[in-house]
């Protein structure tokens, strides 16, 4: 595995997911069924819901800042980005 | 950042601290997970379980050791440099600021687990997003998007990263369609309609049999006076088939996935780079 961590820190979290059931059948992609696909593919409302919370995108800002607060650093690290492809 | 050999200077205090992490149950690899941490690099509490609970409670003990420790401990003995980070922060420089930014989610047809989506992002500059159509515009002109802009979408953005990211992206070689063609439905004082309809085919054979064939189908409002696009949405829809490289696919068996592209905002977690803009070639 490629071993390159993208990492961010924020000051506050929450995580909960729920499988949704979707019965989408749409075989192939037409004029006519474009809205039908286009509004399954793109996220729910509940699925953006972490990216609400002020998330500082870059490790080293979190810690500038931290220092200058005195407050600790919730910090999330994955292969990717956990706010963009991960 | 957490190469062994890297001395920037973030990666110096995460590697501080991750090195004090013991997890026994759910380690979901690596170094991955959650962290309490202070400035000065201690660490407060760890998980690496996806699970909300375990999280809360990490975080609660997190700020119990906090409040156990004094300022000496909490903070680094001097201010970090802000400008340290312009030495590893290069990807983030190259943000197009008045170029087009895409949101990027990738779906199955059938969801089967979660997560069952993933986000990207995709860049173009001013004048690659001023190729997406005619140089003249009027209503009714088609205009072929430049094969190389239509490549790059079908190299880096349209992957399988369903469940999770995928490292396989397609060479050159393994593009066998790329084409996306524009045509200006309506010009309204200085906003053009406009709509996209093309297809791409990528399909790599060694060393695993992987790929995406979708039709696209979009539409995109540019505003000629801004010079910029105001709406846009393009979809690719087709069969995915094969694995990927640590994108937690399971079943090779061709099944159709849906890619939306749609205007990113731009706040800091909108500007984040997509995952091979390295590749780019900017």
């Amino acid at each position: 595995m490629k071993q390159i961590l993208v990492m961010m820190a924020a000051v506050l979290l929450l995580g909960q997911s729920v499988l949704a059931a979707d019965e989408f059948q749409e075989k192939e992609l037409t004029l006519t069924n474009y809205a039908k696909w286009r509004d399954h593919v793109l996220p729910r409302n509940w699925e953006l819901s972490y990216r609400r919370l002020p998330w500082r995108t870059s490790f080293w800002g979190a810690v500038i800042e931290a220092q200058a607060k005195d407050k600790p650093i919730l910090f999330w690290a994955m292969n990717g980005h956990p706010l963009a492809n991960t | 950042m957490q190469k062994e050999h890297c001395k920037d200077e973030d990666a110096l205090l995460f590697r501080k601290f991750a090195k004090q992490r013991t997890i026994k149950n759910g380690n979901r690899g690596g170094a991955q997970g959650h962290y309490a941490v202070t400035p000065s690099g201690e660490l407060l509490a760890a998980s690496s379980s996806a699970n909300y609970k375990v999280l809360v409670e990490m975080m609660k003990q997190g700020l119990e050791k906090w409040e156990t420790l004094p300022r000496e401990k909490r903070l680094l003995p001097k201010s970090p440099d802000p400008k340290a980070a312009n030495n590893w922060r290069k990807k983030e420089n190259l943000y197009p600021d008045d170029g087009l930014v895409l949101r990027v989610i990738a779906r199955d047809q059938k969801r089967e687990r979660w997560p069952d989506s993933n986000l990207d992002y995709a860049w173009f500059r001013k004048d690659e997003a001023r190729t997406l159509f005619a140089d003249k515009p009027k209503k009714g002109a088609k205009h072929d998007v430049p094969r190389e802009l239509v490549e790059r979408l079908a190299r880096f953005h349209l992957l399988d990263n369903v469940h999770a990211l995928n490292y396989t992206f397609f060479p050159k070689e393994a593009i066998e369609k790329a084409r996306l063609t524009s045509t200006v439905v309506q010009i309204n004082g200085e906003l053009v309609s406009l709509r996209f309809e093309g297809e791409t085919r990528a399909s790599l054979v060694s060393p695993k049999k992987i790929g995406y064939e979708p039709k696209l189908l979009g539409r995109a409002t540019f505003n000629l006076k801004e010079q910029k696009f105001v709406s846009f949405e393009l979809l690719a829809v087709g069969l995915r088939w094969g694995l990927g490289n640590c994108n937690q696919r399971h079943n090779p068996t061709p099944a159709l996935m849906g890619i939306v592209f749609t205007l990113a905002g731009d706040s800091q977690a909108e500007r984040i780079p997509p995952a091979f803009l390295s590749r780019y070639g900017w």
